[in-house]
């Protein structure tokens, strides 16, 4: 056969086709956009998302590390990860020093850490919010956080001011006059204040103390393998009490890739089925058409050709039309759009990739070119005659038995099982949309400053009297007596309290149980050995004093719950057992729950109390940091045994969560109390903002997903009920013709849309949510509880049953119009 | 007898462009109880507007249409949809089968919309008769297209119907297939006392009825209410 150029007449009919669809061309030219816009978005919002995610981990963390070596170091250490190729950067922290007080203050609780140029310049300063001044040179400057000066009550300070400070260090206790060379606010709100290099050579503290020498790591690629982490564990031959912390985040940074990647591939798929839905609708109605080309002799090679170049053409339009909306709505619209909806105030900053554009058009492309290859293979394998005959697909089905049950039920079954196919691309949509949907409503839950907050405390204050910290006894003040417990709840607004009190004892040698414990305690917290002291304590256990702690009856309840094995509540209260606070010692509850330890009050008359150990907790709510154990015991037994215990603590609960009423009267109450410096407190309102500020604009852009993919999926829906009713409009008014009511069509209809509805809700519920499970352990670097949020899952369930119903009745208006029935039968005919 | 179908001045006019096309034109007609009236006329002469008219299918412009004693464009759409399944049977020229369903649920769907009882041995007879016992349970995409309009027919006859109006049912069939269709249109309307109104362009086919109405320009010219008897 002779070869002959047709390629001109093929584009000629394919610009023609375009001309003369116009409208359905240019339908499925915005339904392109559409999708190519939402991938797009998806894929920038997303970056975005998880960008912001980085930053937030950063923010809380206080300084943008993936690892760090505690308990001190070597040089030698320093070197090791230096040279490892994996590590970007290495940053070292000094412990200086601790504030004792102040001109105006007594209780401090800022400590003083000197960091080197890597750590302070690359690694701190993405979590500084902002900053004035420099970093010390001079032995005597400070470069100081916010929130340390005012723990210092030198709230207005500024650079170049000079204040008085006594502050601790291993040489004792020294009083001296600092400058301020620098200014800064963290996001974690940490109360530091940055000492100089000189100053750190004469605290006397070596890097390589325990507890004084932090050394932090930043690797070079976001994504690091576990083995990379036991590898470097290793090579730095660890000694007993330093240990490699690796950073949440990055531990699981490859299950977080992973199920990343995963999310991606679901919006990808979820786009590829819209696109190809779209495409396959389209080109189906389009066969009879393709047929009568065929009657003018157009081969089917040329009809192939044909249908392939009008997509290219309309889908490189649609592309087009929708990258230069999603960099729109990207750019401009999504940061507005967060704004107005009040979600966040600051800045939001997109994350922009040219993998992104490159994505979005190939995935786009790609599923256009799969889209129109096989409905347009099918409309040149039809003959002619076939062809203009061709009236949609009706499904393969050549008879099929009498069904019973009720007619509209049945018509709407048939419908939706008609062509299984179609039915199944529209119901994994939809269910991968519901199910990201909800994967990402899970997942934001889970990482809401008030979820994070709730996980970590219970109570919504905690008041805490900083003169028990005090190693003086003498100098503790009763902050929180009964005239203050009345204050705080004068207004109505606190649902409960409970106080924890605390007298000092002395927890005398004895060979079994306090001798192993003091073993324990000084591998793990001790620069000496337990032999250098052994003797000493033996003799002078005032010497090692500890505290003993009383607890009310609620607190009992809860931290009873918390042991492996509960003790019995009665013998607690008479005060014949009590539980011990571990202090992270390496001792196993089990193998002490017989044993007895006794105590006497620190300065008291000399009278022993003993008491059976029931339990061990590490609840560091009641830790003060004696060196021998620290018992707890019931408040009941502490009042008997103790004329005068101090409240150490007081935790409260409003009425209210989150009152911020309730939390004003408390800080009145301390306000107007003989020693407002003396308290400290941790409100669940403010660690909520704070967490709340750092996780920035996480949240809306969460949302922004969460809505984006919601609407794919809908899409594609309305996408194929629009056609499928199109393509019924006939069936539908013969049925109309032989009697059938408007009112028994909606309800065929109403029913079809309950069928999508239903169908995509339970594979959401099986499939979606074995895979929003996955995807959310393989996140879940926080250990937050896999909880489903109530609220947007009732909400994604009404939804999706209105738009399932609502569409093909909306469809069926739009598309019956005011015609008559035989009008419409015609029409088709 | 009496009249089961009037019609008084029915007018039914299109916008078409600038021009107004009159289909109908002031069409005055009767049909009397168990009729067998065909409708001739050209192509656009507005023998398929009338039918539909006398079947509510479509609104008329002016005019009044009776059908055993009520006036139909008083009815509201669900009054008029009613009165399609139990007076009416259609038998259109392309079959107008729902092609999802079966023979036998094509059949029984006028009745099981009106959420009657299906008279399964009155079902199974129209089905005997018009030979498509066989068939009961294949989807009319697989049958030829006499099967199609037979079983139109008994579709149309399956709520034992006042009225059979028939729109060119043999206008798709080869000759003998609507000879044979006719025959059992024509049977099937005397044994279960229908009245039957059909159009054709055939004059053969027409040459079956009690009574030839014809039709032109929207205007009956001949046959308009002569009652030709048995």
């Amino acid at each position: 056969m002779l070869e002959n150029n047709n390629s001109r007449i093929v584009t000629r009919m394919a610009v023609r086709s375009i001309k003369s669809g116009r409208q359905k061309n240019l339908i499925m030219a915005a339904a392109i956009t559409l999708s190519t816009f939402m991938l797009f978005c998806i894929l920038t919002v997303g970056s975005t998302y998880f960008k912001m995610q980085r930053l937030q981990n950063i923010r809380m963390n206080g300084a943008d590390y993936d690892a760090f070596i505690y308990g001190g170091f070597t040089e030698e250490q320093k070197e090791i990860c230096e040279k490892n190729p994996y590590i970007q950067t290495v940053g070292v922290q000094g412990m200086a020093g601790w504030t004792v007080s102040t001109d105006t203050d007594d209780t401090l609780n800022t400590v003083m850490l000197w960091s080197d140029g890597a750590q302070w310049d690359v690694l701190s300063k993405p979590a500084v919010i902002w900053q004035k001044g420099e970093y010390p040179l001079k032995e005597n400057e400070v470069m100081a956080t916010a929130a340390a000066l005012k723990d210092c009550g030198l709230e207005d300070a500024g650079v170049g001011d000079t204040f008085t400070l006594t502050y601790g260090d291993k040489q004792g206790e020294h009083t001296a006059e600092f400058t301020i060379s620098g200014l800064l606010k963290t996001y974690k709100n940490e109360k530091i204040f940055y000492v100089s290099k000189p100053f750190l050579d004469k605290s006397g503290f070596s890097l390589d103390d325990y507890g004084r020498g932090f050394l932090y790591m930043k690797f070079k690629y976001p994504v690091v393998p576990e083995r990379v982490f036991r590898e470097l564990e290793n090579s730095l031959n660890l000694g007993e009490q330093q240990y490699l912390l690796i950073e949440p985040a990055a531990q699981s940074s490859v299950q977080i890739l992973a199920g990343l990647a995963g999310l991606v591939l679901i919006t990808c798929f979820s786009a590829y089925l819209l696109i190809y839905n779209i495409l396959y609708i389209s080109v189906s109605s389009n066969v009879r058409h393709y047929g009568l080309l065929q009657t003018v002799g157009m081969t089917g090679r040329q009809i192939y050709q044909m249908v392939l170049r009008q997509m290219f053409m309309v889908g490189a339009c649609g592309i087009a039309g929708g990258i230069l909306l999603g960099m729109l709505t990207s750019f401009l619209l999504i940061p507005e759009a967060v704004k107005v909806l009040g979600i966040q105030k600051e800045e939001i900053s997109i994350a922009f990739h040219p993998a992104v554009f490159l994505l979005s058009i190939l995935i786009a492309g790609g599923t256009i070119y799969l889209g129109s290859r096989k409905p347009a293979k099918k409309a040149t394998e039809v003959s002619p005659v076939e062809a203009l005959g061709y009236r949609g697909d009706f499904g393969k089905r050549n008879s099929h038995g009498t069904r019973k049950g009720r007619l509209v039920w049945r018509l709407a079954w048939d419908q939706v099982t008609k062509d299984k196919k179609k039915t199944m691309i529209v119901l994994l949509s939809l269910a991968a949309s519901l199910s990201v949907f909800l994967c990402l409503t899970t997942l934001i839950e889970s990482q809401g400053p008030r979820t994070i907050v709730s996980n970590y405390m219970d109570a919504d204050m905690v008041l805490i009297n900083d003169t028990i910290k005090k190693d003086d006894k003498n100098d503790w003040k009763q902050l929180m007596d009964e005239a203050f417990q009345v204050k705080i709840k004068e207004g109505g607004r606190i649902k409960e309290s409970h106080q924890v009190l605390i007298d000092q004892i002395v927890v005398p040698w004895e060979p079994e149980f306090v001798d192993t414990w003091m073993k324990a305690f000084y591998v793990k917290w001790m620069e000496e050995s337990y032999a250098d002291i052994e003797t000493e304590f033996k003799q002078n256990p005032e010497k090692f004093s500890s505290y003993i702690i009383g607890i009310d009856e609620a607190a009992f309840t809860y931290l009873n719950s918390t042991l492996e094995t509960p003790i019995d509540e009665q013998s607690f209260k008479e005060g014949k057992s009590c539980i011990l606070y571990r202090d992270s010692l390496n001792l196993k509850e089990a193998d002490y729950q017989e044993e007895n330890i006794a105590c006497y009050l620190y300065g008291g008359d000399g009278e022993s109390h003993s008491f059976q150990i029931g339990g061990l907790t590490d609840d560091s709510y009641y830790r003060r940091g004696g060196i021998t154990p620290t018992i707890i015991v019931s408040d009941a037994y502490l009042n008997r045994i103790s004329d005068a215990p101090y409240v150490f603590k007081t935790s409260i609960q409003y009425e209210q969560e989150y009152d911020t009423a309730a939390e004003a009267d408390v800080k009145n109450a301390i306000d107007t109390s003989a020693y407002p410096k003396d308290f400290s407190y941790e409100s669940k309102i403010e660690e909520m903002k704070s967490v709340s500020k750092a996780q920035g604009n996480m949240m809306g852009i969460g949302i922004g997903i969460a809505f984006i993919l919601a609407l794919i999926g809908i899409l594609n829906y309305v996408n194929t009920v629009t056609g499928n009713i199109h393509n019924r409009q006939m069936e539908l008014a013969i049925m109309e013709s032989v009697g059938m009511t408007e009112k028994q069509v909606k309800s065929v209809l109403i029913r079809e849309g309950i069928l999508f509805a239903g169908g995509s809700l339970a594979l959401t519920a099986t499939l979606g949510l074995f895979i929003t499970y996955l995807l959310y352990q393989s996140m879940n670097y926080m250990q937050v509880t896999f909880a489903i949020p109530v609220l947007p899952s009732a909400c994604m369930i009404l939804f999706i049953l209105c738009v399932c119903v609502a569409v093909p009745l909306t469809v069926y208006r739009v598309v019956t119009g005011k015609k008559a029935i035989v009008e419409r039968i015609k029409t088709n005919e | 007898m009496n009249e089961i179908v009037k019609t008084q001045a029915l007018k039914k006019y299109y916008k078409l462009g600038d021009n107004t096309v009159k289909a109908l034109d002031g069409v005055d007609f009767t049909v009397r109880e168990g009729e067998f009236v065909a409708i001739v006329g050209k192509s656009g002469s507005g023998k398929s507007t009338l039918l539909h008219m006398i079947g509510g299918l479509d609104y008329p412009t002016g005019g009044k249409v009776y059908v055993d004693g009520k006036q139909l464009y008083k009815l509201n759409k669900e009054q008029l949809a009613v009165f399609r399944r139990r007076k009416v049977g259609f038998v259109f020229q392309s079959f107008n089968l729902v092609p999802d369903l079966n023979v036998y649920e094509n059949v029984v769907l006028p009745i099981e919309l009106d959420g009657g009882h299906i008279d399964r041995d009155f079902v199974d007879e129209i089905l005997r008769i018009l030979k498509l016992e066989e068939k009961k349970e294949a989807l009319p995409g697989t049958l030829s297209g006499g099967q199609q309009q037979r079983a139109a027919i008994a579709r149309a006859l399956a709520n034992k119907p006042a009225i059979l109006l028939a729109d060119e049912p043999t206008g798709n069939l080869d000759t003998g297939s609507s000879h044979d269709v006719m025959g059992l249109l024509k049977m099937a309307a005397k044994r279960y006392h229908q009245t039957v109104v059909l159009i054709t362009h055939d004059a053969d086919i027409a040459q079956l009825a009690d009574r030839i109405v014809q039709i032109e320009d929207g205007r009956i010219v001949k046959g308009s209410d002569v009652y030709a008897g048995e």
